[in-house]
């Protein structure tokens, strides 16, 4: 729309180089960051788990809490953190509803805007990209964004087939590149990327590119965007390398990394895939190099096969299609690298607290089950969010109005001291969050 | 779709975006104005008052279902600005989706009328903007294209440094090259920049510029040129006349590979296949019929050389000494006859040439090149021949005279002096042989008989302490003096001297490799002994262990570590040995051995086993006297390089020890004799003696002698005597081979030994007045020699022959064996002035005539006439038939010590078969191999290191290393010089590459910017290499490289895109990747835009082999198989072929595809055909007989084997199957949705759940349409679950099959959701070719209109599509058709105006 463009342009011209997430009504970046946190406090880390296909119908549950608390068949492997665990039953995106497809359902999943039909691609800024560009800015990488399955190239029913393969979007037309390569997950995180003379190269590009700007259309001006946008990033990290050891007051309990880099190429086997894709995200947030992780275990309709769990003869999706034992075994399977994720983390003292404390774990998929339905999404949070999440919970909103899933994002945000007004089509955090 | 947030949104709207859709939309002509209005009025009388009746209900308002509210149309005003909604409208009419099936429904009429005044509406819209560019966004390189892209600029055909990219999602129509999906992150920007960087150390830097190889490493850029240098050499040498056949293996070392292709020495000319030719094509070639080229083209032969061979066999005037016989045997000789025609040629090539080894060329001043000619005219022909060395029987010599093939007049030569020469004796003259083996047989006999009685008397004298007189003790045991004095000197007995114990070392090594803790005596040779003091371990090179005494043998000369006994004792001697550098050196041979007088006793002996510690022995009893010494020799086997070898010796007499190392320990350069440490001088002994030294006589181990000296019982002695005697009588033949006794009875019979060499020389030496033999035994008859045949005399010794003369020589192999036959050969000075004479020296089995050698050194009187014309007619024969035309090894990769390191003789080649091109293209080639090896400067670092190393052991290469310095480092220097001088042409070569990486013509500020990010690194202290690397880096990160950039017109108005960008278009729509020089240059020359000249360019490029990357990126990508080749959807268990077969599945359908568009097929071919591609494998998987081999094919008539359509593709039946099991719901929903363009329902909000596993007894069929049968989901279900029953007869990876996995039978017949009743593939392949004919033929224009455009096809783009659709009717449906009007189309052609930015 011509409105967002000249906004955009003009906010260029003030030599702010970020893309704005799609509602207008977001403050620009930095206005509500500084927050209160004390600079000798561990920062609040937020991991984002994803699955595709929902979950067996009637094995995701939660009763009880604290200690008391009763977990259905799927959230077995979180037995050990019921105390620091949150689960929160009745959420959903309203936009997401209007497709009905699975193509529809995922690509909105962490910002709750519309998705455009008929072969265009645009959603809205997800809820982790959104706090890379805010929060993430200090630290040298802003955010992870890993995946163990390829996106799916394709259009389906109207939909192209890249929103399911994406949950986390940079722009409203920009769904951020996943990385499914550990060794290079682990270069991006800790690979020394300043070269000699790299500097003089991305000046001559953005050169390059500030001179073609004026010569292409708007729209095309837009997308060259996310090419200088880019550059200034790589830029922005180049001068900002070597930096780390000078923050103030907290010090992460690792400097450099404590395993070896992994083998080139993608593990033949998806639980080592995952398993390795875990560490890696634990690592990053160990050393301090990144705050934000996004990790997509497999696409919305995947064709993932497990024949480590003796279930190769049929993929993901079809399975999803199905309720029975093997479905749980599936859904448990996905459930444990996020049990995994918290276990490593709770290992780890920063402090007083240990790093789950420090951190948000979220997971999800985009439908309750494999029927598509998706008026309800199944959520389930662990860890204390610097202390400031209780644990041992149920959170049920099935029952009340304005049940946005983005209303748990701006509580998320709240725990990490970025405050917007509204985010997606939410304008107030949960309270009980 | 008019959402709330829209609705709302246009109500808060501004002037401005009225203004904007008047901007669109007002553009209509007049005509068009009455037909708005026209439609208008139909809307508010016809179409309204319906909508009212049967879809208000649920679509008003705010919570309008689907968000479509249809109260919001007023008028056509607001239709209008909704077309996308009204193309819904209509697909839900089309399909009777709604009203939905619950809603009172409307009538026939009422549906038509409804529907018809909706499609009136769409095509006045799409009339109204027909030909509209539409909404493109800027795209970036998909990875596809930027790979292609990068190959097709670097034409290195396999690089793919996008490999671990993130994959490139689908837009628009479901391709990947639509701008929406291809998005760049901070993350993907530095894996640019990364595989950039990667792309430019690709770049091999040129003296003119630059190219790209495959390879990154100077290494492989080097093997490359030798390969390509290889490749032009082999195209006329070798065996086949073609390639050497040695291809590097993958993986292999490229110094390995030299190694082997130096092995095969192929830079040989083959003339037998030339002499082949012009013999089989003789006829041919004489009557014209054939000319000397196409003989040559026929044959793989260069033309120039068959020409001159052929003029040079038909050439009937000229006489040439050799080459005459070769031509009349020509004449008249068959193809099988070639043998004897190569037999002319091939030794006089061995004879007229020579090679040197290239690793010496320039490091002597003799030394030039590797071929060389040799003058085989000389004035003396010198011969040495060595005679076998056993001694057996007779050897026979033939001495043979010819007259040089030009008559025999004035052939008068002389063999001066034959003799037979043997080291450690006199030479024997040929004239003596038979005297002087008559004397001495008859002394040898002598001397046996008396050996028992001489033993005896050397017994006595032994025992005796008074001095002995010969005479007397001879003459008292009955034997001859000279038989006793050989006993007593071969038994060491009563000559009172010294053991002579070799030259000692005199040199003092006050340290050694810097390291004054190591110290020894080192000799002449360089052989030496040494002691490492310290307590450290020196690596010298080999290693030396701490507190150890070390020797190391010289090539000639052993080390001798003496020990001179002090005392007569019985005494113990242990010691050990053990080679120190294994891993360079040889192995080296040890002996140990005591020695008196003149004898020696072996008491062991062996050779090194790499590095293992081995024991010398451990002896108990060992009697020595006085003077007697225990010697420890080491010496060389082959080489010397590397025989650090450590020793260790200790003796002990029971009282005291004399160890070796503790007995130097104090100072090992006290002396030499060296005392020991018990005060007695001149004990230890460092000495050197030659390798095999004959000096003395090693007693046999466990021999008779042996035996006899031990012996102290005087009847055992004398019985031993007696064995003797009887066994030195014997035949030696008769004596165990090996045994003591045959080896004792050798050193008896030897000539040069103790017995019988002073008999030979006393016999070599006599006058030869002695009786004349007119016929001898051995050798020639006296006579012959000391005179010429016209009886004048000569020295005695000199034999005359007159040419031709073979003489057969008979020679006694006792006396001759192992030695050489020498003499000289030479014209008889005063009667052979104008002669001609080969001589040649042949041996010959004992009576056999060998027939002489064409080729050998001839005897001429230098400066005469004959030998003018022999010299003339060699050089004519040398510049015919060199017997190799290159050096096609080019790396001396054999050769020890050389400063070369690549060597360039290809002039024969050049000369006799290369065309001119050829040539230049070779001399660039190695110009290029030079540069790019750095060449000089490798020498030069070569020349330092070599310097020292060869000159250490090598002084007499001091004198050519210096000779070379200058000359080295002045080629240095230029080199140098040079690559500066080359800066600027290679970074004009990186602004070249900036034009074909941005498939434009550059403007001044690209050339700017590139130049100054160079000249801004070379600041930043960048090497050029490493400035001008990034610099290129920087080009393929530019968004000129990686964004097809296009620049539109001002305003909102749409015109039409540049030449160039045109170029790109139509390049990147067929080929996935940038324009060729075709395409550029019709740019270049404003000639693209004419639409003719576009169409002619596709029709063009769908020909080309680059047309299969369109079969993929549009055709796979259309059907769903994209990258199937790495499908892993397929469960193991049920499948264990699937992954191995999945690439041949995949090949076969981009065959297909690649052959639609190549061949310009017809479309509906794709669904009802009756062909496809198969390679052996496939077939197999497909049940198809009678296709054997790897290789692919297009095979016709496969209808009968349920083949022929993309339905029947093993890709797209397995893509849309399950893990385990097909999926009739994925095939119907595939076929309906991607082939036929259906639009479907969506599906119900919650879909039951599917049972896990069939229930017994239920086919996947019947599972379905159990599931099915709910009613919310059989409204989708019927209209595709049919199509994918019906293809039921194919299992989940393609096969065909009759009944399912559990046996049960497999039912294919079906009702189609129109009614039509289908059984199966064939029935489905002709209800598509037919009925559904325009369904499909439309979806496919439909899709690749998409690809090509990268945009979703829009309501505007109807007309475009009609009319192809109306032309396909019309033309059978041809591919290229569609592709032709899409490129003339102006959506094609043209871009929308800058500042439009969208539709709704």
């Amino acid at each position: 729309m011509p409105q967002h463009f000249s906004r955009r342009t003009f906010l260029r011209g003030l030599g702010v180089s970020m893309a704005l997430p799609w509602m207008e009504s977001l403050p620009v970046w930095g206005d509500e960051i500084s927050g209160s946190q004390k600079s000798s406090e561990a920062p609040v880390r937020l991991a984002v788990l994803f699955s595709g296909n929902g979950y067996h119908s009637k094995e995701w549950w939660a009763k009880g809490q604290g200690k008391a608390m009763q977990l259905g068949q799927v959230l077995a492997p979180l037995h050990d953190f019921r105390e620091k665990l949150l689960f929160v039953q009745g959420l959903y995106n309203v936009e997401a509803t209007k497709g009905n497809i699975h193509s529809s359902q995922t690509g909105n999943l962490l910002s709750g805007a519309p998705l455009a039909p008929g072969g265009e691609i645009k959603s809205g800024t997800s809820v982790d990209q959104y706090l890379a560009q805010t929060y993430g800015r200090s630290t040298k990488v802003q955010s992870l964004v890993l995946g163990c399955e390829a996106a799916n190239p394709s259009v389906h029913s109207n939909y192209s087939m890249l929103y399911s393969s994406h949950i986390s979007w940079t722009t409203p037309t920009t769904p951020t590149p996943l990385e499914l390569y550990p060794s290079l997950a682990f270069d991006r995180l800790f690979k020394d990327e300043v070269q000699k003379g790299d500097k003089s190269v991305l000046d001559a590009i953005i050169a390059d590119a500030t001179d073609i700007r004026r010569e292409i259309s708007i729209s095309d001006q837009r997308k060259l965007d996310e090419y200088l946008d880019s550059v200034r990033d790589v830029e922005r990290r180049i001068e900002q390398a070597g930096q780390k050891g000078e923050l103030q007051g907290w010090r992460p309990t690792l400097d450099k990394p404590n395993f070896a880099r992994p083998a080139d190429g993608i593990p033949q086997n998806i639980a080592d895939h995952m398993r390795l894709m875990c560490d890696i995200l634990v690592l990053g947030f160990q050393t301090d190099t990144t705050r934000i992780a996004t990790l997509k275990l497999n696409n919305d309709h995947s064709a993932l096969r497990f024949p480590h769990l003796n279930v190769d003869y049929m993929i993901h999706h079809l399975l999803s299609h199905s309720d029975g034992e093997d479905w749980l075994k599936v859904n448990r399977f996905f459930v444990e690298q996020l049990g995994y994720i918290a276990s490593k983390l709770d290992a780890i003292q920063e402090g007083e607290r240990t790093l789950l404390d420090n951190s948000m774990l979220m997971m999800c998929s985009s439908m309750m089950s494999g029927g598509h339905k998706n008026d309800e999404l199944p959520v389930v949070m662990v860890g204390g969010g610097g202390g400031r999440i209780q644990g041992g919970r149920i959170l049920d909103y099935r029952k009340q109005p304005n049940r946005q899933m983005c209303r748990l994002y701006l509580s998320m945000m709240d725990k990490m001291n970025v405050r917007p007004k509204t985010f997606g089509d939410a304008t107030e955090a949960l309270n009980e969050v | 779709m008019i959402t709330n947030r829209q609705i709302h949104h246009l109500g808060m709207c501004s002037g401005l975006w009225f203004a904007l859709l008047l901007g669109l939309f007002g553009m209509i002509s007049p005509a068009r104005a009455d037909e708005t209005t026209h439609l208008n009025v139909a809307y508010k009388t016809d179409v309204q008052p319906l909508l009212k009746q049967f879809c208000y209900k649920c679509h008003s308002g705010d919570t309008a279902e689907a968000e479509i509210d249809l109260t919001a149309f007023v008028d056509l005003t607001q239709i209008r600005q909704h077309p996308k909604t009204w193309q819904q409208i209509s697909e839900m009419l089309t399909s009777e989706q709604m009203p939905p099936q619950d809603a009172v429904q409307p009538s026939t009429e009422e549906r038509a009328r409804m529907h018809q005044w909706v499609q009136n509406y769409l095509t006045m819209e799409a009339a109204a903007h027909a030909g509209d560019p539409g909404p493109v966004v800027l795209r970036r390189l998909n990875n596809v294209e930027y790979t292609y892209t990068l190959q097709d600029l670097t034409q290195i055909g396999d690089l793919n440094v996008a490999k671990e990219f993130p994959v490139d999602s689908a837009a628009g129509e479901g391709f990947t090259n639509v701008g929406n999906s291809l998005v760049m992150s901070p993350s993907l920007l530095t894996k640019y920049l990364d595989a950039a960087k990667e792309v430019a150390a690709h770049a091999v830097l040129l003296p003119e510029g630059m190219r790209f190889s495959t390879y990154m490493t100077r290494r492989d850029w080097v093997n490359e040129y030798l390969t390509k240098i290889r490749g032009l050499y082999g195209r006329y040498t070798g065996h086949g006349g073609g390639s050497t056949g040695v291809q590097k293996e993958p993986g292999e070392d490229w110094r390995a590979y030299l190694q082997r292709l130096g092995a095969n020495r192929s830079g040989k000319l083959s003339v037998e296949r030339y002499l082949l030719a012009t013999i089989e094509d003789r006829e041919a070639l004489a009557s014209g019929i054939k000319t000397i080229e196409v003989v040559a083209k026929e044959r793989g032969l260069s033309p120039k050389y068959l020409g001159t061979v052929w003029t040079m066999l038909n050439d009937v005037d000229r006489k040439s000494l050799l080459i005459d016989p070769l031509r009349v045997k020509w004449k008249t000789a068959n193809s099988a006859e070639i043998l004897q025609l190569m037999e002319l040629i091939t030794p006089w090539q061995n004879f007229l040439f020579k090679f040197n080894p290239v690793g010496q060329i320039g490091l002597h001043e003799n030394i030039h090149s590797w071929l060389v000619p040799v003058n085989p005219l000389v004035s003396r022909h010198e011969f040495r021949v060595k005679l076998p060395g056993e001694e057996k029987g007779e050897i026979s010599l033939s001495l043979q005279a010819d007259d040089a093939g030009d008559g025999n007049a004035n052939d008068d030569a002389v063999w001066e002096r034959p003799r037979f020469v043997m080291a450690g004796r006199p030479d024997l003259l040929l004239r003596d042989v038979d005297r002087v083996a008559t004397t001495v047989t008859q002394s040898r006999d002598r001397y046996a008989a008396q050996s028992a009685k001489c033993l005896a008397a050397a017994h006595e004298a032994d025992q005796s302490s008074a001095p002995i007189e010969l005479a007397l003790l001879a003459k008292k045991h009955g034997v001859d003096v000279e038989a006793l004095t050989a006993w007593l000197d071969y038994l060491g007995v009563g000559n009172g001297g010294r053991q002579a114990l070799g030259t000692p070392m005199l040199g003092k090594q006050e340290s050694f490799e810097a390291s004054d803790f190591i110290k020894g005596w080192i000799g002449e040779d360089g052989h030496s002994v040494l002691a490492n003091l310290s307590d450290q371990r020196v690596r010298v090179p080999g290693d030396m262990q701490p507190q150890s005494v070390f020797v190391h043998p010289s090539a000639t000369r052993a080390v001798v570590i003496g020990w001179r006994s002090p005392i007569a004792a019985t005494i113990k001697i242990s010691g050990s040995i053990q080679h120190r550098d294994p891993a360079c050196g040889d192995k080296t041979l040890w002996s140990l051995q005591r020695r008196r007088g003149n004898t020696r006793q072996q008491l062991a002996a062996g050779r090194s086993k790499g590095a293992e510690l081995l024991s010398v022995g451990s002896f108990d009893s060992v009697v020595v006297r006085p003077g007697d010494v225990i010697a420890l020799v080491i010496s060389p086997k082959e080489t010397q390089a590397c025989d650090l070898t450590a020793i260790d010796l200790t003796l002990s007499d029971g009282k005291h020890e004399w160890n070796l190392w503790k007995e130097i320990l104090p100072d090992i350069l006290a002396g030499n004799p060296h005392a020991d440490s018990q005060g007695n001088p001149d004990v230890w002994h460092f000495t050197s003696e030659p390798v095999n030294a004959s000096v003395g006589t090693v007693f046999p181990v466990d021999s008779l002698i042996s035996k006899w000296q031990a012996a102290s019982e005087p009847t055992e002695k004398m019985r031993l005597a007696d064995e003797l005697q009887r066994v030195l009588q014997l035949d030696p033949a008769t004596l165990p081979k090996d045994s003591p006794e045959a080896f004792l009875v050798q050193q008896f019979r030897s000539l040069s030994g103790p017995f019988l060499s002073p008999i030979l020389n006393a016999a070599a030496n006599a006058p030869s007045d002695l009786p004349t033999v007119t016929q001898p035994k051995w050798g020639l008859p006296l006579m012959r020699f000391g005179r010429s045949l016209d009886g004048r005399a000569t020295e005695d010794a000199n034999l005359c022959v007159h040419a031709p003369e073979i003489l057969e020589v008979r020679l006694p192999a006792e006396f001759v064996a192992g030695s050489e036959f020498v003499t000289s050969g030479l014209l008889h000075p005063e009667m052979a002035q104008e002669g001609s004479v080969r001589l040649q020296v042949q041996m010959t089995p004992a009576g056999a005539v060998g027939p002489s050698s064409t080729a050998s050194a001839m005897l001429v009187t230098e400066g005469s006439q004959t030998a003018q014309r022999i010299q003339t007619a060699f050089e004519e024969f040398r510049s015919l038939f060199p017997p190799t035309l290159c050096y096609s090894q080019i790396v001396p990769a054999d050769e020890t010590v050389t400063l070369i390191l690549f060597y360039r003789e290809d002039d024969q080649l050049r000369r006799l078969m290369l065309t001119p091109e050829e040539s230049a293209q070779l001399d660039q080639l190695w110009q290029e191999l030079l540069y790019v090896s750095q060449e000089p400067l490798e020498i030069s670092s070569a020349f330092v290191q070599l310097y020292q190393y060869a000159t250490q052991d090598r002084p007499d290469l001091m004198p050519g290393f210096e000779r070379l310095r200058k000359p080295v480092q002045d080629r240095v220097d230029a080199f140098r010089q040079k690559l500066i001088d080359n800066e600027p042409q290679q970074l004009n070569a990186v602004i070249e590459f900036a034009k074909k990486a941005y498939r434009r013509p550059l403007i001044d500020t690209d050339v700017a910017q590139i130049r100054d990010l160079y000249a801004s690194l070379r600041v930043q202290e960048l090497a050029h290499d490493e400035a001008l690397r990034l610099t290129l880096a920087r080009i393929l990160v530019s968004p000129a490289f990686l964004y097809r950039l296009e620049k539109p017109g001002a305003g909102t108005k749409a015109g039409p895109v540049s030449d160039d960008e045109l170029a790109n278009r139509l390049s990147y729509f067929l080929w996935s990747s940038a324009p060729d020089a075709e395409l550029l240059s019709l740019a270049a020359a404003g000639k693209l835009h004419d639409p003719d000249v576009v169409a002619a360019q596709a029709r063009r490029m769908l020909k080309d082999a680059k047309i299969r990357r369109m079969a993929t990126e549009f055709g796979c990508h259309w059907l769903h198989i994209h990258d199937f080749d790495h499908l892993d959807e397929k469960s193991e268990r049920h499948f264990p072929t699937f992954n191995a077969l999945r690439g041949a599945m995949y090949e076969e359908s981009i065959l297909v595809l690649t052959d639609m568009l190549q061949n310009d097929r017809s479309v509906v071919s794709l669904v009802d055909g009756d062909s496809t591609f198969l390679n052996e494998e496939l077939a197999r998987h497909y049940g198809i007989p009678g296709i054997m081999g790897r290789e692919w094919r297009r095979v016709e008539n496969v209808r009968q084997y349920s083949r022929g359509s993309i339905l029947s593709l093993a890709t797209t039946l397995s893509k849309q199957s399950g893990a385990s099991r097909t999926s009739p719901i994925l095939r119907g929903n595939w076929l309906s949705e991607v082939v036929l363009g259906e639009k479907l329902p969506r599906p119900p909000k919650n879909v039951p759940v599917l049972s896990e596993t069939v229930p017994e007894g239920l086919t996947e069929r019947q599972l379905i349409a159990r599931h099915t049968s709910d009613r919310a989901c059989a409204k989708c279900h019927l209209r595709f679950d049919p199509f994918g029953f019906a293809l039921e007869g194919f299992d989940a990876i393609g096969r065909l099959r009759t009944t399912d996995a559990a046996g049960l039978p497999i039912d294919t017949k079906t009702v189609l959701f129109d009614g039509t009743s289908v059984d199966g593939l064939a029935d489905l392949k002709h209800y598509l070719g037919t009925t559904r004919r325009q369904a499909f033929v439309g979806q496919f224009q439909r899709k690749i209109l998409g690809y090509a455009l990268g945009r979703s096809v829009q309501l505007s783009d109807e007309p475009l599509l009609a009319e192809i659709q109306k032309q396909l009717n019309q033309n059978d449906n041809h591919v290229a058709i569609v592709v032709e009007a899409i490129v003339r189309s102006p959506q094609f052609r043209e871009i929308r105006g800058r500042n439009r930015v969208s539709d709704e």
